[in-house]
């Protein structure tokens, strides 16, 4: 294993003991102000916390390396306080209803047994990951890159659940919403929609596994909406009703929440409030150097495996270009195995330095569709769809 | 001294401790959440801002957040009286912000 990487890793480990220290009392809580802990949820690994009521759990920079993100890993992001932290399946339903012909409710079993089986691979994305990067800084969950994941999702398609209710003529969305619950009844529940024609999509399921296992309660057990391609958001975990409507959703988290500037690059100048918003909806394209790291100290003489990962919303991704002199050459990197148009897929780049010195690393990702990434932050008021190409100072030498 | 070797006990027993606080009987999945301890810096207003603020959530969503201006402190605590309905009166919603702006403002950092 590569050493600058171990080095981060028990960095992290380091952090985590602090973090237990302090939580007996050995170090003053103070000490973590604006520091991220270290912490373990059940049914996940050592996270990094955000918030803990509701959890907003970020996945720890070394599972960047893995082609799949292990359940533990992913990462936990929960809006209301009211989570469920115990279900029955014997009692829960998917309830199905609104403009339709009939009423349904399936049970797991039938979910699981009366429909085909579909499983994928897809990037799971906050629609704020990266928002702690942006300038001037905004509020909300201060992810850095770790509100990401790459997970093989088993379901039920879910037109087909949506054709046993048979939904009616005029029906335009379909409405979400899952167990999770406000802690005053002042506060909108998370209820979201998808138009009509995004929720026939033939690859939106209802899943009940990851990586061929149930979901963590915190990812939402016992079954997920996944829209693959799109930011998650919409996949509302803990799923329990699914409604057609005649005409569109005017809840808080569609109409309030989770909205971009209405102009081509979804931006605004920094520090400026849009005119018109619009529902964050497909994501852009990305692509991370998970090694070096920024700051790292690379021994000269040996060759550099500058490594990432790229990923598009739903178009694969076609080429990632590599440069070690901030931008003015670019070199073509070698693409790893592809798990689909929906999953990240693994870059790597050999670099021999010719000389010792500061170098800076970017890495650029194109998908199918000529979608790529910028060199300067598409900046808007939510932080949302942060993709700006990454530079990674390095010394060698 | 003796909560101080149980804590070393719990860490380093924490997968361990992980694992039971998940548990499948028949159909039934449950987990338990940890109880995470946030406080606040210290300040005028601190135990009000604890007190109000942690009604609906905890609070490392102050204490994660970047230094705000008290301009931006006062639009989120606008915020989460109008859109959500957080029950603070007026008067306690200036004592917040000013304890916000001055504990995790632009300059407190």
């Amino acid at each position: 294993m590569d050493k600058k990487f171990v080095d981060r890793r028990d960095f992290l480990k380091a952090a985590g003991t602090f973090t237990a220290l302090a939580a007996c009392g050995g170090i003053p809580w103070e000490s973590f102000a604006g520091e991220r802990r270290m912490i373990r949820y059940p049914e996940k690994t050592d996270m990094l916390l955000l918030t803990s009521r509701p959890p907003q759990l970020e996945m720890p920079p070394r599972f960047f390396k893995e082609l799949i993100t292990p359940n533990d890993a992913v990462f936990v992001r929960w809006h209301l306080s009211n989570i469920p932290t115990e279900v029955d399946l014997s009692r829960w339903r998917l309830k199905v209803g609104g403009n339709t012909e009939r009423k349904i409710e399936l049970t797991m079993d039938q979910l699981q047994k009366e429909f085909e089986r579909v499983s994928y691979t897809a990037v799971i994305q906050c629609s704020g990951n990266g928002r702690s990067f942006f300038e001037p800084r905004v509020a909300g969950g201060q992810w850095e890159n770790g509100s990401l994941g790459n997970v093989t999702w088993t379901g039920a398609r879910l037109n087909e659940i949506l054709a046993r209710a048979g939904f009616k003529a005029g029906s335009v969305e379909v409405g979400f919403n899952g167990l999770d619950g406000p802690p005053l009844p002042t506060v909108p529940d998370f209820v979201k929609s998808l138009p009509l024609d995004t929720a026939l999509d033939e690859d939106v399921i209802v899943a009940y596994a990851m990586n061929g296992k149930p979901l963590t309660m915190l990812n939402g057990f016992p079954a997920r909406l996944v829209v693959p391609g799109w930011f998650a958001t919409y996949w509302v975990k803990s799923l329990s009703d699914i409604t057609i409507l005649d005409k569109s959703f005017e809840g808080f988290w569609m109409k309030t929440a989770y909205r971009i500037p209405d102009t081509s690059c979804a931006c605004v100048p920094p520090g400026t409030k849009p005119k018109k918003t619009v529902p964050v909806t497909r994501m852009n394209t990305r692509s991370l150097v998970v090694e070096p790291f920024s700051g790292a100290k690379l021994p000269f003489g040996s060759e550099v495996e500058i490594f990432g990962i790229a990923f598009s919303g739903g178009y694969g991704i076609r080429e990632v270009t590599v440069s070690i002199d901030d931008g003015q050459n670019w070199c073509r990197a070698t693409l790893g195995r592809d798990l689909g148009k929906y999953s990240w897929i693994q870059w790597k780049y050999g670099w021999q330095p010719a000389n010792p010195g500061k170098y800076t690393i970017m890495a650029r990702a194109v998908d199918s569709i000529g979608g790529s990434q910028p060199f300067e932050q598409l900046w808007n008021p939510a932080g949302y769809m942060w993709n700006k190409v990454e530079t990674i100072d390095v010394t060698v030498g | 001294m003796i909560i101080r070797i149980i804590c070393l006990l719990l860490m380093l027993s924490g997968s361990a401790l992980a694992d039971q606080a998940a548990s499948s009987s028949g159909m039934v999945h449950a987990i338990r959440l940890p109880e995470v301890k946030i406080d606040l810096k210290s300040g005028p207003g601190k135990e009000k801002a604890a007190a109000y603020c942690a009604i609906c959530h905890s609070l490392d969503y102050i204490t994660t957040q970047p230094g705000f201006a008290k301009e931006t402190w006062g639009e989120i605590v606008a915020k989460m009286v109008k859109v959500f309905g957080a029950p603070i009166p007026q008067a306690v919603t200036q004592e917040i912000t000013a304890y916000l702006s001055a504990a995790y403002g632009k300059n407190s950092q």
